[in-house]
């Protein structure tokens, strides 16, 4: 399980390595590493999904590992409450940030292993700390620089640790 | 608003370069008005009729985006010399002069890939002025299909050896920016080729001029320089995760 202690409480998650064992491999790797400690929730749109992951307090984008193969071919659905990694629009470009679906997002499941239809891949879902999740889900955004849906104040994965 | 770039060296080699261009004129260059690629679009070019899937994508979206309404220009570069007419016209772009005097109700520019001026380095100097040689070009174009691949892959495996790390371009010659310079009315001076992003300050027989040198593109990160009507700016393109 993963622990992600943000400033509006503590969500946990459960990985699915079985399904998804690149993603989780990768995704261990970053918490181990400490690499989402003091990183934000930089991008939220409350009736799809909060992203977060890549950039630290600052707004400043963090260095990352290869990308990674799209696992989303495994069958898991990106249904709320689900943990799925964010990608460029090349198929195989998770790195880092990841998102937590706040409502059933049937449009981003992988569909076929064509450009479109690759789909983003989900890899666990949160256990405990849904109720935190809807407390980010529902803070102020506006645009920060050249991004969108940005937290006015800053949402901050504090820690995340494996227990 | 007016967008420039260059060097962004795009073969099948670089897919992170090319995604990113992609991405940037489907959504960013739409903003502009223009955007003036100044040279070193792709990593080699030999001829406008080797068509594969690689070149095909990235003319479809510079056609979707002329098509969109953003009048694209086009320099050529060092690697790319020998762009035709054949590329510019599936792309939508208009091919450009080097150097190139862009005047705008606001402002006047001057563009240039800038390895023209790069004097300081003979054997750079003889290459350049074989390649640019039109006789030179005609004939190689005339080669054979396969030969003119291979030629490619070689030119891309040689310029793969020379960017080993701690590598530094060769740069302007000053006294003949200097001297360019004034020949084109003491204008603000952009170009790219040598790799080496920067804004320099040149006072030439008393006047401020200054010359903007474009960034190079990498697989995680390209940039460009914004004209927006008043002052010239950097903006970086870096790839956005999305679901």
């Amino acid at each position: 399980m993963i622990k992600l202690t943000t400033n509006h409480g503590v969500i946990t998650l459960d990985l699915n390595a079985e399904k998804a064992p690149k993603t989780v491999a990768n995704f261990l790797a970053y918490v181990e590493a400490g690499h989402y400690n003091n990183t934000v929730f930089h991008r939220v749109i409350k009736n799809f999904m909060i992203q977060g992951g890549g950039f630290d307090t600052g707004m400043n984008q963090k260095k990352t590992n290869p990308t990674i193969e799209n696992e989303a071919a495994n069958g898991l659905k990106n249904k709320r409450g689900t943990v799925a990694m964010a990608r460029t629009g090349d198929p195989h470009s998770a790195t880092a940030q990841f998102f937590i679906n706040t409502v059933d997002n049937d449009f981003l499941d992988f569909k076929s292993p064509s450009g479109q239809g690759w789909g983003y891949c989900v890899f666990g879902e949160v256990s405990e700390g849904m109720d935190v999740v809807d407390k980010i889900r529902a803070v102020r955004t506006a645009n920060k620089g050249f991004h969108q849906d940005v937290p006015v104040e800053d949402v901050i994965i504090e820690k995340a640790e494996i227990v | 608003m007016i967008f420039f770039i260059s060097d962004l060296h795009l073969s099948p080699r670089s897919p992170g370069a090319t995604a990113l261009f992609l991405h940037f004129l489907a959504g960013r260059a739409r903003q502009a008005k223009a955007l003036y690629i100044l040279g070193d679009l792709f990593e080699v070019w030999v001829g406008d009729d080797i068509d594969d899937a690689y070149h095909s994508a990235i003319i479809a979206s510079l056609r979707a985006a002329s098509d969109a309404g953003l009048n694209v220009y086009l320099m050529h570069g060092n690697r790319d010399f020998a762009l035709g007419q054949q590329f510019a016209t599936a792309a939508g772009a208009s091919l450009l002069p080097d150097p190139y005097d862009l005047a705008l109700p606001e402002w006047s520019f001057v563009l240039s890939h800038g390895d023209a001026l790069c004097l300081d380095d003979p054997a750079y100097v003889a290459y350049r002025s074989r390649v640019r040689d039109p006789a030179w070009l005609q004939k190689m174009l005339d080669r054979p299909r396969l030969f003119r691949r291979l030629l490619g892959r070689y030119i891309r495996w040689r310029s793969s050896r020379k960017r080993t790390p701690g590598y530094v371009y060769p740069d302007l010659n000053p006294a003949a920016t200097d001297d360019f310079i004034r020949a084109h009315g003491y204008t603000t001076f952009i170009h790219g080729h040598t790799h080496q992003p920067a804004k320099h300050d040149h006072i030439i027989d008393g006047i401020h001029v200054e010359r903007w040198v474009l960034a190079d593109w990498h697989d995680d990160r390209g940039e460009c320089l914004v004209w927006d009507g008043e002052a010239l700016k950097r903006e970086a393109i870096v790839a956005e995760n999305r679901p």
